[in-house]
């Protein structure tokens, strides 16, 4: 897909960025665990933190396809930077700017879309995974108030965020009808949170348990309808899915760019790398399915700046960008010989990272049930 | 009836070695792998079993049992920590076999006799990768060369009381024995993706000494003899991703079945069906592969080519079914509360520190275009 000027200019402004700020913390970050909240002031500042979202409420007033590139172009040098740009972006700013009422924006949506708050999304929970609507989570309506008690897992950015939109279920009985989506400010009483999780990878992001105890959420916290949670969080998903196939993409090209330059500045048997036949074959693989992969997660970009349907195109792109990107990050270790699973070189760490792409905000599985759908029209 | 016969010397060591995981192993697998560490009591019992000196001939004071019986030690470890398993697999294939097959009297009288009692040995792999464009300087004085390399990657580094050292020179390699603390060499750290226990290290040669009775094999039998060494290792690197497999089916299994989604355990559900058929599949062409190998070698026949595919064959079954049983898992194998994500990093490390899968294909070919 040939991009605009637009597009492109974008895209070397992020890379200068990218490449001059957060690439020399990726490998710290790695090792240290500890969230980059100098890279989120510093994203803030370059008006990444919102790049869709109109400038009235504070984001950059781009298209999706500026987001799908500036979420690439952090994830090709760091994948924890990454995922904390796209969970911001897509799940915590997206559901008020899609379901919020303007006081509720004027409140929330804005400072998250400027970068002064950090957003995320409560949605997952330890017995609701890739059943999302098995939600466990209770709200009941108490005068002016949700009394919200339940417990969520594997929530981005959950223990640092200043303001998260969290699904509770006010009618278990209801299934998915019965589910309502509320915003919750860091610090109300009721809501702690347990442990934050030691993960494969994206060691830089903070992955955290939500705990809500008889937890009161004012009612005007609540985002649409009551009823609305379902609806509210198939359409974050859906966009979501977009932001995962661009991060699942970048990091690809991160493990791509890192075997290419493996290639090219050490030698085997006395030749140089890249001249060996099968370190070719091996590159031209990687480079084609990660260009196919772009091509996807662009047009489902590009299909939703439009305004058309891109559902299926949306999931095909995280599929296949996560699928072919984890297949990518274990090529450009075996590029590295022995030395690619050492502390020499940091390509072991994007396989690391990669392998949430294939898990995240729908596993591949769901991923592959979406577009059966789509493809079988039933 | 199967292929193979297991006897009952080899029967007992699998009962032997895995009641030993499961009572002392087993608890203890997570916190080796958080402090990168295997526990020195652990280490002893491994040698009081007679698991460091398993291949070692009983004139040396070794167990002196077959390949076959070190491929059940080595998978029954793995299952429950493979960087225990690599640490016997080094052990036994790099450091015990060179030792008998190319050591002098003296040296096996004395080094053999000391892996029997307790002592670990260490195994610097040769890459034919280089990074750093400096090439290994040797100076001779007298008959003594003296050494300046750095070798980035150690197996049971940090464990051993000895080193075997392959030297390259004009004249072809030579593998050199070196004790623990000579002269001018120094050990550094290195963090590697898995295996974070089996005291991987780097080590530095400054005008290290290389004394000429302590030379295992040079000139130009000094390059068949390597081939050899990693043609047995082949097995022993075989039988570590094998059980890893295993544990990785294991728990996906098990996983499978208690893990509720949709109101039924998600083992219920075609995809994940799927996926536990392709990782059941992965281990047992994996284990006729390696059982093949190594009664091979026991009966003294030509082993190589099926030492090579078994390792091809379960290096990469391993790393994919790691990655499979974290995808079963979901976000809990994303997760460092569950074993599986260990297991993924365990398996990419065994088949790179044997032969990137590539270069093996390769040498494959070339064995039947020869």
């Amino acid at each position: 897909m040939i991009l605009e000027e637009r597009h492109r200019n974008f895209r070397a402004k992020v890379r200068e960025f990218a490449e001059g700020e957060v690439a020399a913390r990726a490998s710290e970050l790695d090792r240290s665990g500890e969230f980059p909240w100098d890279l989120v002031k510093r994203m803030a500042e370059l008006q990444l933190t919102a790049v869709y979202v109109p400038q009235e409420y504070g984001g950059a007033g781009l298209d999706m396809l500026h987001y799908a590139i500036a979420v690439e172009e952090i994830g090709r040098v760091c994948g924890s930077t990454g995922i904390f740009l796209a969970a911001h972006s897509s799940l915590g700013v997206f559901p008020i700017y899609y379901a919020g009422n303007e006081e509720q924006k004027k409140k929330w949506l804005i400072p998250l879309a400027k970068g002064e708050k950090i957003g995320s999304f409560g949605l997952t929970e330890p017995d609701a995974g890739s059943d999302a609507a098995a939600t466990k989570t209770t709200a009941k309506r108490e005068g002016d108030n949700y009394v919200v008690s339940g417990a969520k897992r594997f929530i981005t950015s959950g223990s640092v965020a200043d303001v998260l939109i969290i699904t509770a279920t006010q009618d278990p009985s209801k299934g998915y009808h019965g589910i309502s989506a509320f915003v919750v400010e860091k610090g109300t009483r009721g809501f702690s949170y347990g442990k934050d999780e030691e993960k494969l990878g994206l060691h830089g992001s903070i992955t955290s348990e939500l705990i809500f105890e008889d937890c009161l959420i004012p009612k005007g916290n609540l985002l649409g309808k009551e009823g609305d949670g379902f609806r509210i969080f198939m359409e974050t998903l859906d966009g979501g899915r977009i932001s995962i196939g661009a991060l699942a993409l970048g990091i690809a090209q991160g493990a791509l760019d890192a075997a290419v330059e493996f290639a090219k500045t050490s030698k085997k048997s006395g030749k140089p790398m890249y001249k060996w036949q099968s370190t070719q074959s091996m590159i031209a693989e990687m480079a084609t399915d990660i260009e196919a992969a772009r091509l996807l997660v662009y047009q489902a970009a590009a299909l939703k700046d439009e305004g058309k349907p891109y559902v299926k195109e949306a999931a095909m792109a995280k599929y296949y960008a996560s699928t072919v990107g984890t297949k990518a990050a274990n090529m450009a270790i075996d590029i590295h010989g022995m030395l690619g699973i050492t502390d020499m070189y940091p390509v072991e760490r994007f396989i690391r990272d990669e392998k949430l792409m294939e898990i995240g905000e729908g596993t591949s599985e769901i991923q592959k049930i979406v577009i059966a759908r789509q493809v079988l029209g039933k | 009836m199967s292929l193979f016969t297991i006897n009952s010397a080899q029967k007992l060591i699998r009962s032997e070695v895995s009641k030993f995981t499961s009572t002392e192993v087993e608890t203890v697998a997570s916190d080796i792998e958080r402090d990168c560490r295997i526990p020195s009591d652990i280490l002893q019992k491994i040698s009081q079993m007679g698991l460091f000196g398993l291949t070692i001939p009983e004139d040396y004071e070794g167990s002196g049992l077959d390949v076959t019986s070190l491929c059940i030690a080595l998978e029954e470890l793995a299952k429950s920590c493979a960087s225990l398993a690599m640490t016997v697999a080094v052990n036994n294939c790099l450091v015990n076999y060179p030792l008998i097959r190319y050591g002098s009297a003296e040296i096996k009288e004395e080094y053999l006799k000391k892996i029997a009692n307790g002592s670990i040995g260490a195994y610097a792999p040769l890459s034919d990768i280089d990074v750093s464009g400096k090439e290994c300087v040797l100076e001779a004085v007298g008959d003594i060369k003296y050494i300046s390399n750095r070798y980035h990657v150690v197996l049971n580094g940090t464990f051993a009381d000895f080193f075997i050292i392959p030297v390259k020179s004009d004249q072809g390699i030579s593998l050199f024995l070196i004790n623990k603390g000579a002269q001018g060499m120094n050990p550094y750290g290195v963090a590697t993706m898995g295996l974070r226990s089996a005291g991987i290290t780097g080590l530095e040669f400054k005008h290290g000494e290389l004394k000429p009775d302590m030379c295992l094999v040079s000139g130009e039998s000094g390059q068949q003899a390597i081939q050899s060494v990693l043609d047995y290792a082949h097995i022993g690197f075989s039988a570590v991703a094998l059980g890893l497999m295993q544990a990785s089916l294991e728990a996906s299994v098990k996983y499978a079945k208690e893990r509720k989604q949709f109101g039924r355990p998600i083992a219920e559900f075609p995809m994940v069906q799927e996926m536990l058929a392709e990782m059941k599949i992965e281990v047992e062409k994996s284990r006729l592969l390696l059982y093949e190998a190594a009664n091979r070698f026991d009966a003294d026949e030509e082993y190589r080519m099926i030492a090579r595919i078994a390792c091809l064959t379960s290096c990469e079954g391993a790393v994919k079914i790691g990655l499979k049983a974290i995808q079963i898992h979901g976000g809990y194998g994303y997760i460092k509360d569950y074993p599986v994500e260990r297991y993924f990093r365990d398996a990419k490390s065994v088949q790179l520190l044997g032969k990137a899968p590539t270069d093996m294909r390769l040498q494959i070919a070339k064995e039947m275009l020869l």
